[in-house]
């Protein structure tokens, strides 16, 4: 079974858990990708994230099945995003894999986050913060700065 | 049977940079005049800059997704047809 969701509420790393264990399976293995504090050399208070869904969720779904096509052990995949305000140290992604055994679901969860990156399935914006007010910056492509003043 | 001119009516969805520049998160019925129901992807982005001018700033940087398909090459032809969706999308990914 694959999990998709997007959600705008905190992401449940221990939910997710529990949404691919299987008594078939001896691993679970989870990435969490949260906030980090910094980008580029700038303090990041937070980032924001949105999602054109129906995309979103169709570009899940093909990976979940490249996933099964290389790992055919794999059992159950959880892929939750959280779309909004991601504050720093919060989850913006959590990746679940069950499998019978610990290689399949280390290598498909390490896959899955690398494949996530690069097929663009939601939209970051972060939020620094700069000695006078706050900066805007769009993702970490083609870094765009937009002066946004604080009166 | 001659080829002429056809209008068709797409909705368009707008996501970040690109939603605050047209100034809208959607617009439907967004005509588009095609040479048979055929615009290139690059051309259906004239088409929606022209109408949305703020957008030029970032014309070169977005990519549009038809009926939920990247459109990659924007060279390559888009065959339009009403109701289609079309969401203009900066490139910029996170997770």
């Amino acid at each position: 079974m694959n999990y998709l969701k997007l959600t705008f509420e905190k992401l449940e790393v221990g939910e997710i858990n529990d949404l691919v264990a299987h008594e078939s399976c001896g691993a679970i293995s989870l990435f969490v990708g949260t906030t980090r504090d910094n980008f580029d050399g700038k303090t990041v208070v937070l980032l924001q994230y949105e999602a054109y869904e129906a995309m979103a969720l169709k570009t899940m779904n093909n990976l979940c099945d490249e996933i099964r096509t290389r790992w055919p052990d794999v059992k159950n995949i959880g892929i939750h995003h959280r779309l909004g305000t991601v504050p720093v140290k919060e989850a913006s992604v959590v990746i679940a894999v069950s499998s019978p055994h610990r290689k399949s679901s280390l290598e498909a969860v390490h896959y899955a986050i690398d494949e996530l990156k690069k097929k663009r399935s939601c939209l970051e914006e972060g939020t620094v913060r700069r000695r006078r007010g706050m900066l805007r910056m769009e993702g970490e492509q083609g870094v765009h700065l937009v002066e946004k003043s604080q009166r | 049977m001659s080829q002429g001119h056809s209008v068709i009516r797409v909705n368009l969805l707008f996501f970040a940079k690109s939603r605050e520049l047209a100034g809208t998160a959607a617009y439907d019925e967004f005509p588009l005049v095609t040479t048979a129901g055929t615009l290139s992807g690059g051309e259906v982005l004239n088409l929606i800059c022209e109408h949305f001018p703020d957008l030029a700033a970032i014309r070169n940087n977005v990519i549009i997704a038809h009926n939920e398909q990247y459109c990659e090459d924007l060279a390559a032809q888009l065959h339009l047809a009403n109701g289609d969706e079309i969401a203009v999308i900066p490139p910029i990914a996170g997770g």
